[in-house]
């Protein structure tokens, strides 16, 4: 027996000295080198969005500033305190980066339980902690001009998958949530903006991984003559695109630029640039000019958007002209979009493009 | 009750112990041909569970819920039953612990000791349902421990959606009142109380399985159910009551998570806890004492997984590989001892070559 | 033919057979004789190509043989029925006997010649069975005949049957060996392998005894042997089988049975069975096996639904279910110590104490006390002389005598006044039957009432102060062993009268 184990023992050891040639480096990354930690959402990497934006974000800071970053992929919900913790203590990085607004919770403990640890939570905030960043964008403003875009064509007749009838458009979610609402409020303003009687409809799946009822609730608004329906439901999205080309009609991606998603189908994409926020606090935080409190960031500061590239749409010159001039009064602080959706009614009777 | 001779017990540690082996080996061919470092790998796993006191304390604290779903299962598989419900007891554990936890205000330890009690209750009744079913209408209790963890993790998603809804945010519920949680040793890990709690109650299920007439007639029953009944032994309640203690563990294990990790309901909570539980049974061989460590090497798996992806960007899924491979090498026992005779056979022919074994032995067919 | 020589096979350091030789002759039967464990089935396996030999040789036809396996083995003609058979149960009874070697049309299955073939063996080896139908649907004496006719149709010439009789019925034994008689004259050796010595005696040619893996006795002619001659090669020393004692003195109706009677559901019902049991009586149930007598011992016991159940100790009505029953003073051997006797992996303490586990004596404080359940394990294995290592070895790992004894032992040693046994010798040694035959009879001279139920004909008659013959769950006589002659009790049995 105890032959037995002598032999497997070494075997063993053979075997993994075998493998061993590798990248036996742990712990890359020169003293002096920026060390970054992630902690990404329970979607995890592969989504095409949100958590692949903020990798490819650090990823630009790589190549581009020298850092170097580790992330953690939560599998459930519960998990996000574990990671948190696990990269704070560690006590390597210079600044830990969460995501998604259901780790501000676990996040507000453990930043309380490690003082000295820098953080920058985006889609949430930490009010009273001295070593929190919270990054808070402007919903309202990213769906603006998909809905201004939705408005201005409702009623077109010379394009064939319009219904030039009804001017309805709608929006589906993932569900009822704050940020969400402000988004639904920034479609409605943007279209009603340039034409105060679209309607719009709006749909919660309640899920942000159902496609199949997505898809089900993005036919039942086609059917019902909506031209346009805004995406906002995560996992879920991948139903509407698909409701879309089965019913032949148009959508709005969300987040990173779909547009190449169907591209006859996907005018435009209400944009937002999470690869480019977490870049820039990466940068800010290498030249010493990130700080702890709240930032609400929006259209001016351009980490939201909106986009046609890639798209195989062809938008009539005139639209594009009036999309174009309403862009430059955003970025100019001239327009401000209402973040409530009961806000929009009062909100529309004083701005009026026409 | 039996010491069984010296042989046979090595054979229960070599048993797993060469899986664990064997399952490294085969996982560090998949990771090299994937094109990352085995080495790094295993060496991030180590790192990660046992590199420093922190990293050993988190690890024990994953590797407590484990060790109680492992306990569940190893329950009630003496009892002759398979429950794949810990899932769902746990859910119903954490659901009516946390009911406790958040709306019955009691002075602290008595208040710990109620969630926990209840949680126990809860787990114990839903796997008894299954064991009910069973005896009343020959329900096999695989099939329907299944059906019930459905049920029981989309009544806890129901609950912390709709009417325990805390946040806008998140599904998810208050947190407990603070008389019920369980404050962890130090900010450094998640490690607390609970982890000692869970030793015990293996000890405890130990010592009632295996040193008391309930034990007794539960493992006659799991073995020989006519002999059982011909021994005077009430075969349908003991089925009842196995379910009924296989998921109270889960229901401890539940409400420990809810205590002193998560301090709330949160949808969705488990990530397969009950089912890791089934494969920390069969790395411990069906015994119970060995779930300890079982348990805590699957603590290790999980803690060691969030490290090496932290530290190495591979991939984590590679662990779940590993978690896998041990599993089918521990289910397959006959794979492992064709291993073992072939490593015999081996050192057989080398030692004959080099003529250090004079005399021959043989083996047993 | 076959010639073995010099044969040794060893497991570990256990020495299965020592220097074997045997010779198997075309149209003969040989039986191979030998208490479990005597290496009666290595033998077998070794002839069989399943167990390498670690010294000696093989002879077919005169040439020296090396088997690598049982398909070489079938190959040159020798064919094997195992005590447990190989059949697929899904299959019919033709498409099992073909199995492996199947008559093929064009890479497909031939079902006509494939009933053609097999029903032209049936007729040339008088085997009557329908084999049109799912084996899994037949009895175990037919699946047997399948098996039989699967290695005719192997065209084997050496027909190797192990423990063929353990599981037939004395009929299906009977058209078991009629059907071998055929087999023989029509050319084929038969080797038989069992340690029942009547069986031996009435159908062999020529019988080898083997004991502890050495041949004690080879070529003996049955002609003029009795069961006694056999049994001494077989054990080593004289043993009295079925030796007669008569009870020294039987008194009060102890133990009553007014009325039972059970409704059928698929087996057989009891048709309102009464009897009593004296003090100091053995009062035994012949019969052939399943008339009555399993539904009998668990109607009695309680583990069977009854329409009627009047049952009676000392006038106070026995309560039904095994718990309350056992605490009455009734203790139980059921016929089958595999179903619901014995817990094969638990350990020999474990078992002794199952049914008495919830004794107070057994206890220390609310925990089984460990202490006090081996010590009684001890003392029962030290009075019933138990062959064991160790009271913790497993029961599985001992030999069926000696997991008998432990039932014995346990219904007897825990001091009941009544003792309900069934079949206590089936599939045992002859060292250990005379040994349990013993005990019961000790059991019963302390003045004890005891039911005894066997298929065994010599033992219900050697035992027994008075016998009960059962027949369709009905008692059809009741006289005492030495009145009723074997023909009456066998016409009895089989539901005819003599008279």
């Amino acid at each position: 027996m105890k032959r037995i184990l002598a032999v497997f023992a070494t075997a063993s050891i053979l075997i993994f000295s075998a493998f061993a040639n590798g990248d036996a480096a742990i712990g890359t990354g020169d003293a002096g080198t920026l060390r970054i930690g992630i902690i990404l959402t329970t979607s995890g990497l592969g989504d095409k969005n949100f958590n692949d934006m903020a990798y490819d974000g650090l990823v630009m800071a790589e190549n581009e500033l020298g850092i170097t970053f580790d992330y953690g992929e939560p599998e459930t919900v519960s998990d996000y305190e574990t990671q948190q913790r696990s990269f704070a203590s560690a006590g390597i990085y210079d600044l830990i980066i969460a995501i998604g607004a259901d780790q501000t919770e676990p996040l507000t403990s453990v930043a309380t339980d490690f003082p000295d640890q820098s953080f920058t939570l985006l889609d949430g905030s930490i009010d009273g902690l001295s070593n929190v960043h919270s990054i808070v964008t402007q919903f309202q403003d990213q769906t603006f001009l998909t809905g201004v875009l939705a408005g201005l064509m409702t009623n077109r007749s010379d394009f064939p998958m319009i219904n030039p009838k009804e001017k309805r458009i709608g929006i589906i979610r993932g569900l009822d949530l704050p940020v969400l609402r402000n988004a639904t409020a920034g479609y409605m303003a943007g279209a009603r903006y340039v034409d105060p009687d679209v309607e719009i409809l709006v749909g919660d799946v309640g899920s942000f991984n159902d496609p199949g009822k997505a898809k089900e609730m993005a036919l039942s608004m086609y059917d019902k003559g909506a031209d346009f329906i805004q995406l906002m439901a995560g996992g879920s999205g991948l139903g509407i695109i698909s409701a879309a080309v089965e019913a032949n009609a148009y959508a709005f991606g969300v987040g990173d630029n779909q547009n190449g998603d169907q591209p006859d189908h996907i005018p435009a994409t209400a944009i937002r640039y999470v690869n480019d926020i977490i870049f820039n606090d990466v940068k800010n935080y290498l030249n010493g000019a990130w700080s702890s409190g709240k930032d609400v960031w929006g259209f001016k500061e351009a980490v939201v958007g909106y986009t046609t590239e890639n798209s195989m749409v062809s938008l009539p010159e005139d639209v594009v002209d009036i999309i174009e001039d309403i862009r430059m009064s955003l970025v100019a602080g001239e327009i401000v979009p209402p973040s409530e959706v009961d806000d929009v009614d009062a909100w529309i009777a004083e701005n009026q493009y026409y | 009750m039996t010491e069984r001779p010296l042989a046979s017990r090595l054979k229960n540690v070599l048993i797993p112990f060469t899986a664990l082996l064997l399952a490294l080996l085969v996982c560090a061919i998949l990771i090299r041909s994937f094109g990352y470092s085995p080495l790094s790998v295993y060496k991030g796993i180590i790192i990660g569970a046992a590199g420093n006191m922190r990293s050993l304390l988190q690890t024990l604290s994953e590797s407590t819920v484990l060790i109680l779903t492992g306990l569940s299962f190893a329950v009630a598989f003496k009892a002759g039953l398979i429950n794949i419900g810990a899932e769902g007891q746990l859910y119903m554990g954490a659901v009516f612990g946390s009911l406790v936890g958040l709306y019955l205000p009691l002075p602290g330890i008595i208040h710990k000791a109620t969630v926990i009690l209840v949680a126990a209750a809860a787990g114990g009744a839903w796997a008894a349902l299954a064991g009910y079913l069973k005896v009343k209408f020959n329900a096999h209790e695989v099939i329907t421990t299944i059906m019930l963890n459905t049920i029981a993790a989309n009544f806890c998603s129901y609950l912390v959606n709709y009417p325990l809804r805390a946040s806008e945010a998140i599904a998810q519920s208050d947190r407990l009142l603070e008389t019920a949680i369980i404050p962890r040793f130090s900010a450094q890990s998640q490690f607390n109380p609970t982890f000692f709690l869970a030793l015990i109650l293996v000890i405890i299920v130990y010592i009632i399985v295996h040193h008391t007439v309930f034990g007794y007639e539960m493992r006659v029953t799991g073995r020989n159910r006519n002999a059982g009944l011909a021994g005077g032994i009430n075969v349908n309640r003991m089925i009842i009551a196995s379910m009924a203690l296989s998921g109270a563990v889960a229901g401890c294990a539940g409400s420990f998570h809810i205590m002193a990790i998560n301090t709330r309901l949160i949808d969705g909570f488990s990530t397969g806890f009950g089912f890791a539980g089934v494969a920390v049974s069969a790395l411990a061989g069906g015994n119970i004492l060995p779930i300890i460590f079982s348990g805590i090497l699957f603590g290790v798996f999980k803690n060691g997984a969030l490290v090496v992806q932290r530290i190495s960007r591979i991939p984590s899924d590679f662990i779940q590989i590993l978690q896998a491979l041990v599993i089918i090498f521990v289910a397959a026992p006959m794979m492992i001892l064709a291993f073992m005779d072939f490593v015999r056979g081996g050192i057989r022919k080398i030692t004959n070559f080099t003529g250090l074994r004079k005399n021959r032995r043989r083996t047993a067919p | 033919m076959i010639e073995i020589r010099g044969l040794c096979k060893a497991f570990g350091v256990i020495q299965a057979l020592k220097d074997v030789n045997l010779r198997i002759n075309q149209a003969s039967v040989r039986v191979l004789l030998g208490e479990n464990g005597a290496g009666k089935s290595t033998l077998m396996k070794v002839l069989y190509g399943m167990y390498a030999p670690d010294q000696g040789e093989l002879f077919f036809d005169g040439r020296n043989t090396v088997l690598r396996n049982s398909h070489q083995a079938i190959d040159l003609g020798i064919g094997m029925v195992h005590q447990h058979f190989m059949l697929v149960e899904e299959f019919s009874g033709y498409e099992n006997v073909v199995l492996g070697f199947e008559p093929k049309k064009s890479g497909q299955l031939d079902r006509g010649r494939m009933i053609s073939e097999v029903n032209r063996l049936k007729h040339e080896s008088g085997i009557d069975i329908d084999l049109s139908r799912r084996t899994g649907a037949m009895t175990v004496g037919e699946r047997q005949k399948v098996e039989i006719l699967k290695l005719l149709h192997r065209k084997s010439d050496i027909l190797i049957l192990d423990e063929p009789t353990a599981v037939l019925t004395p009929n299906e034994t009977h058209d078991l060996f009629a059907m071998i008689r055929i087999l023989k004259d029509q050319g084929k050796g038969v080797v038989l392998i069992t340690h029942k010595l009547h069986e031996a005696l009435e159908i062999a040619d020529e019988i080898t005894v083997l004991r502890d893996g050495v041949v004690v006795s080879d070529g003996i002619d049955p002609e003029g042997k009795s069961r006694e001659d056999l049994a001494k090669m077989m054990v080593g020393r004289d043993v009295a089988l079925y030796s007669r004692k008569p009870s020294p003195k039987v008194g009060e109706p102890l133990f009553v049975c007014e009325d039972i009677t059970t409704e059928s559901s698929g087996d057989c019902a009891l048709k309102s069975i009464h009897f009593s049991v004296h003090e100091g009586e053995i009062l035994g149930i012949a019969g052939v096996d399943g008339n009555g007598q399993r539904e009998l011992v668990e109607a009695i016991a309680g583990l069977r639904e009854t329409a009627v159940r009047r049952v009676f100790v000392q006038n106070q009505p026995v309560p039904a279910g095994t718990p309350d029953i056992l605490k009455s003073g009734i203790a139980f051997v059921f016929e089958d110590r595999n179903f619901n006797g014995l817990i094969e992996n638990m350990s020999v303490n474990e078992n002794a104490i199952l049914g008495y586990h919830r004794e107070s004596s057994l206890k220390r404080g609310f925990l089984l006390s460990q202490k006090k359940t081996r010590e009684r394990a001890k003392r029962l294995i030290k009075e019933y002389q138990v062959r064991t290592p160790s009271d913790q070895t497993s029961v599985g790992d001992l030999s069926g005598g000696n997991q008998q004894k432990i039932l014995i032992a346990r219904a007897l040693g825990a001091g009941p006044s009544i003792a309900v046994i069934s079949q206590p010798t089936r599939g045992v040694d002859i060292g250990a039957m005379e040994y349990i035959h013993e005990s019961i009879q000790l059991f019963r001279d302390l003045g004890n009432a005891i039911l005894l139920i066997s298929a065994d004909l010599d033992e219900v008659k050697s035992l027994s102060d008075r016998i009960l013959i059962i027949h369709e769950g009905e008692i059809v006589v009741e006289g005492k062993p030495t009145e009723l002659s074997d023909t009456e009790i066998g016409l009895y049995m089989t539901g005819s009268h003599p008279d």
